[in-house]
């Protein structure tokens, strides 16, 4: 089942000489399931790529389509809304709200939505984060491999269609990315979720079912490694 | 509490001191928007304390109504009481005022005396129908004085114009000219009473013209008079009679009163006439009333104004106007503070909004944030601002209530604090719009920051290239660490002008506050009369006859007497008109008044070649000068010659006196801040005459003739030319102790009062006295005077002493209210100032901490922070000075137009306003230094989020 379409994506900043075309033309679909890397050097576009399927930055031109409704279509409490429901977004530097703690950040899109929190998913949620008995800590006190589970944990609370990671690993050593990594995995295959990953790590990228290489903002290449 | 108002009050709590500042910023706002609201209302209530004071506490009125009548109003029962009194009947004492010549007895009811404005100024109420007290205008203005203790027989009756029985709302209609009286009559009460009586209309209809008035006596009745009361303010001022209290008893029904005439009078049968002043249940219901009765009432305008009952009045455009601008004001100074905190706050939170959004926050989640905080902060400094706003203005009052009445009303009235509803609610209501408009810029500028914007935080350095270039000065006073602040400034301006500005604003308020109050206590006392004594009897005599030295001096011997005054003087005066060659004045006189040599002669010299010319004409023209000529009880006056080594033989020589003179004109110095005294004339001796009219003689003859003389001055049998001499003394030396008024200009000539009063003939004397505890002599005396009938109204003693504490009040007042107003401003900008440097540099701390990894030292630090300091005060101080010096100048051409005083800067606050704009930015500074230099140079090189 197709879960994401992005179609002749364009996002250009800038104006005349100084204008940078951060995509031009991205298109590609992604199904139920996939677990996708993107890989590309500095300034290829790849986080703009990200955020627009995110919902958090605006195409020049071109457009999503996440379960066949069009993201930008919407206003702007719509697009908050699927912001919250249908993305899970992760970044390099876990992006943690410092006064609240563990639970309260994890939590944070369901208390945003005013719904009541499911006791059970979340119990699982943190077992499976191996957060349990920190729930009541906050981000300072934790290592940064806690600190990035916990933004995982907060991106897979509400169960979104997609989960977005912009580097997740960027900025931890070895065992805690593949940490992490697996965690994604995890993920991916107990829930059936679609992932889409942005990593410079050649070890992280072979892991993913399928790669997509962008340069200078068109994607080069496109191959599924497994199913 | 959901997920944001969490958030929200998390972060208060962690920024603890802007939090904390915040508060402290609209606590005192708030304070001082709650003391605007309860002074107002305080004031309010103190309007009407003196509209009772003056008109009594009753909300209508009916006058001159009939028994049956008086029953019904009592008996309605929307009426919540009413004050009753009965007109007992007119007597005729002899009164002077050929238009007042009844003494109008009126029996009055505990409520009335309770109610109605009878302030007894000795003696006491009367409490039986035999005993009565009498207004202080009977002896004033008609001439007839009684003292307590004396027993008066009259004879009553009513007043008839023909049929026509009249009231007291009718004016005499007296012999000769009854028609214009009678169109005088009615509603000209201008107390506030608009209205009139019941049979007023009737009157005019009937008797316009016809004839005079006549009393008809019904019955003769014996009063005691218990004590005298000041003019009251149901006395229309067109009233026939002087008002008379007794005590009357209705306790037994007002019918007992109704046909209360002596049995056998022909007229018994006749009723007697009621005012009755009444209080409804419902204030509002007393136009209603009025108009249904039927009858012309009258309604009781201000009080029902004050009471907040009816508005149609200056009274709440002035005040509520003025409030306005200062609550205007408040609000604008305290914006300008909490919306610092607020942006603030946001742009420090730029991320965590963002990250927010970037999880699907929805803008008004955003905003509402924003606003929580708002709501959070005012939760705390709203009410706590509200019970120091009262504490402060009750406080105030206090100290300054019972000195209000220098600018309004009775003296004896205080104005105390008066909280009410309306008051705190607007207050409440002003303080929540200041905090909700100052949250609600930065919450929009919260909804705008995208969620890219705000992860990418890229908005923070965007700078546009030329403008950085720093000056080589700076270069070379700071250093490098000098270019760096200078570019900080310049990058992130906004953040600045923002302290800036506030800088600014307490500079222009501080200095242009001060010297608001600097002008008007120059002005106030300026206009004070300024005198050297506390209390003054004018003797004025009660047969209105010439005054004797005699006579005039066992008076003074009985009056020291009568309290333990410490020093006294007595002495006659007159005022005579003088013209006086020009050439006689000082050139600083002339010039200070304009004074010319006549123009037309001036025309009249074709070339004035030299200045001989000009002194020539000036010699020859004429200036008209009033002179002040006094004479000193003999031996008080010689006491004085002798003190100030005056020559007795000279200045003492009955005879032939030479007189002292003092010729001064004072000018306002503008260098010295102060009146100067500049002498008047150049010479040190002079002698003038002048003709004065021998009235004595003139009286004798028929009007005509009299005229006559006074118009053509010819006749020189009555009239006698009057030379004086007198020497002019220094203008330092003082006159004898109660004559040193202070003036602007003038001459004023003493002598020894058995001269003067040999040259001239006067039927005044003034008595000059201090005493060490002035209120209660003025007390003593004022009661020996009216025991002995010399007391002849309110003008006749003079507690001078009180007048000028009056002035004194005013300035007073003034000054606690100014200063206390500059400094609840300048505390505001305080907290302003505060936070925003202590911000500024809390946010740069990764840029301090990378400064600091490259090995800039804490000198280093130091001179930059110096430099940054100095751009803040002397940006601010560049601009805040010269626009506070053109508002004094503003403030000078007001206050000139009234008052003479010139222009001149308030130093004093100017280095003030720069010493502390300068010591609160760098000790602001040093505040934030301090917790940043504790760091942990890797540690805040690793912030990111927050």
């Amino acid at each position: 089942m197709e879960i994401l379409r992005v179609e002749k994506l364009t996002k250009i900043y800038g104006k005349g000489e100084s204008e940078v075309r951060a995509l031009d033309g991205v298109s590609f679909c992604a199904e139920q399931g996939e677990f996708i890397a993107i890989i590309g050097p500095s300034g290829s576009g790849k986080s703009t790529l990200l955020h627009i399927i995110g919902g958090v930055d605006r195409p020049t031109s071109g457009a999503v389509y996440m379960n066949d409704r069009d993201v930008y279509a919407q206003n702007e409490d719509q697009l908050a809304i699927f912001r919250r429901r249908q993305v899970g977004l992760i970044y390099q530097f876990y992006n943690l709200i410092p006064v609240l703690d563990v639970m309260e950040n994890i939590t944070l899109p369901v208390l945003m939505d005013g719904r009541k929190i499911n006791a059970e998913r979340f119990d699982e949620l943190i077992k499976t984060l191996g957060l349990k008995g920190r729930e009541k800590h906050l981000p300072n006190q934790l290592s940064g491999g806690q600190q990035q589970r916990v933004s995982i944990g907060r991106a897979l609370m509400n169960a979104p269609a997609v989960v977005l990671a912009d580097e997740p690993t960027g900025n931890l050593d070895s065992k805690n990315s593949q940490e992490i990594v697996e965690l994604l995995k995890l993920s991916n295959r107990r829930y059936n979720q679609t992932i889409i990953i942005i990593t410079h790590d050649e070890n992280i990228a072979l892991q993913a079912k399928r790669i997509i290489a962008i340069e200078d903002g068109r994607i080069t290449r496109d191959e599924v490694m497994r199913k | 509490m959901n997920i944001f108002h969490k958030v929200t009050l998390k972060s208060l709590a962690i920024n603890r001191t802007r939090t904390v500042v915040t508060i402290i910023g609209i606590i005192l706002s708030v304070s001082m928007i709650t003391a605007v609201t309860v002074f107002i209302s305080s004031l309010q209530d103190y309007m009407l304390d003196n509209a009772i004071y003056v008109n009594g506490d009753w909300h209508g009125a009916f006058n001159g109504v009939n028994a049956g009548t008086a029953a019904e109003i009592l008996n309605d029962s929307r009426v919540e009481s009413a004050a009753l009194a009965v007109g007992i009947g007119y007597a005729e004492i002899g009164s002077r005022n050929e238009y007042k010549p009844y003494l109008f007895i009126m029996g009055a009811d505990d409520l009335f005396f309770e109610r109605m404005p009878v302030h007894i100024i000795g003696g006491r109420l009367p409490l039986s129908d035999d005993e009565i007290i009498l207004p202080v205008h009977l002896a004033s203005n008609g001439g007839v004085v009684y003292k307590t203790g004396d027993v008066l027989s009259l004879e009553t009756g009513d007043r008839y114009a023909g049929d026509i029985r009249l009231t007291q709302q009718n004016p005499y209609i007296s012999n000769d000219n009854s028609d214009s009286h009678i169109e005088n009559s009615g509603s000209a009460d201008g107390d506030g009473n608009a209205g009139s009586d019941v049979n007023e209309g009737h009157v005019e209809n009937n008797i316009a013209g016809v004839r005079p008035e006549e009393l008809k006596i019904m019955e003769t009745r014996t009063y005691t008079v218990t004590g005298f009361y000041e003019r009251p303010g149901f006395e229309d001022y067109s009233a026939p009679g002087y008002t008379a209290l007794t005590k009357a008893d209705f306790g037994s029904g007002i019918s007992g009163y109704a046909d209360g005439y002596p049995e056998g009078n022909s007229d018994a049968g006749q009723t007697r006439l009621f005012d009755i002043y009444l209080k409804m249940k419902f204030p509002k219901n007393i136009f209603a009333y009025v108009d249904e009765s039927g009858m012309t009432g009258s309604t009781n305008t201000d009080v029902l104004m004050y009471s907040g009952v009816s508005r149609y009045s200056n009274f709440y455009y002035v005040f509520y106007s003025f409030a306005g601008i200062l609550i205007g004001l408040i609000m604008f100074g305290s914006i300008s503070l909490i919306y610092n905190a607020f942006a603030i706050s946001v742009s420090e939170r730029t991320r965590q909004f963002g990250l927010l959004a970037s999880i699907g926050a929805t803008k008004r989640q955003a905003r509402g944030m924003v606003l929580f905080e708002a709501l959070a902060v005012s939760g705390i400094g709203i009410p706590v601002g509200i019970i120091s706003g009262i504490l402060g203005i009750g406080v105030t009052l206090r100290f300054v209530g019972d000195k209000f009445y220098a600018f309004y009303g009775s003296e004896k009235l205080v104005l105390d604090l008066d909280i009410s509803a309306a008051a705190l609610a607007a207050a409440v209501f002003f303080a929540f719009v200041t905090v909700m408009i100052s949250a609600w810029v930065p919450s929009g500028r919260a909804v705008r920051i995208s969620a890219i914007d705000a992860i990418r935080l890229s908005k923070d350095i965007r700078v546009k290239s030329g403008k950085m270039k720093s000056s080589l000065i700076t270069r070379k006073l700071f250093g490098l660490e000098g270019i760096l602040a200078g570019k900080y400034f310049k990058r992130s301006k906004k953040k600045y002008r923002a302290t800036v500005v506030s800088l600014f604003m307490s500079t222009v308020l501080f200095i242009s506050a001060s010297s608001l109050c600097s002008y008007l206590t120059d002005a106030v006392t300026g206009a004070f009369q300024d005198s050297d004594y506390d209390i003054a009897y004018y003797y004025s005599g009660v047969s209105g006859g010439y005054v004797s030295y005699d006579y005039l001096n066992s008076l003074y011997r009985k009056l020291i007497t009568v309290a333990d005054f410490s020093s006294s003087v007595y002495a006659v005066e007159k005022t005579i008109g003088v013209k006086m060659p020009v050439a006689q004045f000082t050139d600083e006189y002339l010039e200070y008044y304009n004074i010319t040599p006549d123009a037309a002669y001036m025309a009249g010299t074709d070339n004035v070649a030299n200045t001989a010319d000009i002194d020539d004409i000036a010699g020859a023209a004429e200036h008209e000068i009033f002179i002040r000529v006094f004479g000193i009880g003999d031996d008080l006056y010689e006491q004085y010659l002798l003190l100030n080594g005056f020559d007795t033989d000279i200045y003492l020589d009955i005879a032939d006196a030479r007189g002292l003179g003092q010729a001064l004109l004072s000018r306002f110095d503008a260098s010295l801040q102060r009146f100067v005294k500049i002498p008047l004339l150049k010479e040190k001796t002079a002698e003038i005459s002048f003709a004065a009219v021998d009235r004595e003689r003139r009286e004798l003859l028929p009007e005509s003739e009299s005229q006559y003389i006074v118009q053509s001055n010819e006749n020189s049998d009555y009239i006698k030319i009057i030379p004086l001499k007198f020497d002019v003394m220094e203008v330092d030396t003082r006159l004898a102790e109660g004559l040193n008024t202070s003036e602007k200009y003038g001459i004023k000539i003493m002598y020894p009062m058995s001269y003067f009063l040999s040259k001239m003939n006067t039927k005044t004397c003034t008595f000059y006295f201090r005493a060490d505890n002035p209120q209660k002599a003025f007390e003593q005396l004022e009661e020996y005077l009216m025991a002995n009938g010399l007391y002849k109204d309110e003008y006749s003693l003079i507690n001078t002493y009180e007048m000028n504490k009056t002035d004194r009040n005013m300035v007073t007042v003034i000054k606690v209210f100014s200063y206390g107003f500059i400094i609840l401003i300048s505390l505001i900008a305080l907290a302003n100032v505060f936070n925003t440097i202590s911000t500024n540099v809390m946010l740069r701390r990764r840029e301090f901490a990378m400064l600091r990894s490259v090995g800039m030292t804490e000198r280093g630090f130091r001179r930059m922070m110096n430099y940054e300091c100095i751009l803040y005060g002397v940006k601010s101080l560049i601009w805040g000075i010269p626009a506070a010096f053109l508002v004094t100048w503003l403030i000078f051409r007001s206050i000139s137009r009234a008052f003479e005083t010139g222009f001149y800067l308030p130093w004093s606050s100017v280095v003030i306003a720069v010493g502390s704009v300068f010591a609160v930015v760098f000790s602001t500074m040093m505040y934030s230094m301090r917790i940043i230099s504790r760091d942990n140079v890797i540690d805040s090189l690793r912030i990111d989020t927050e």
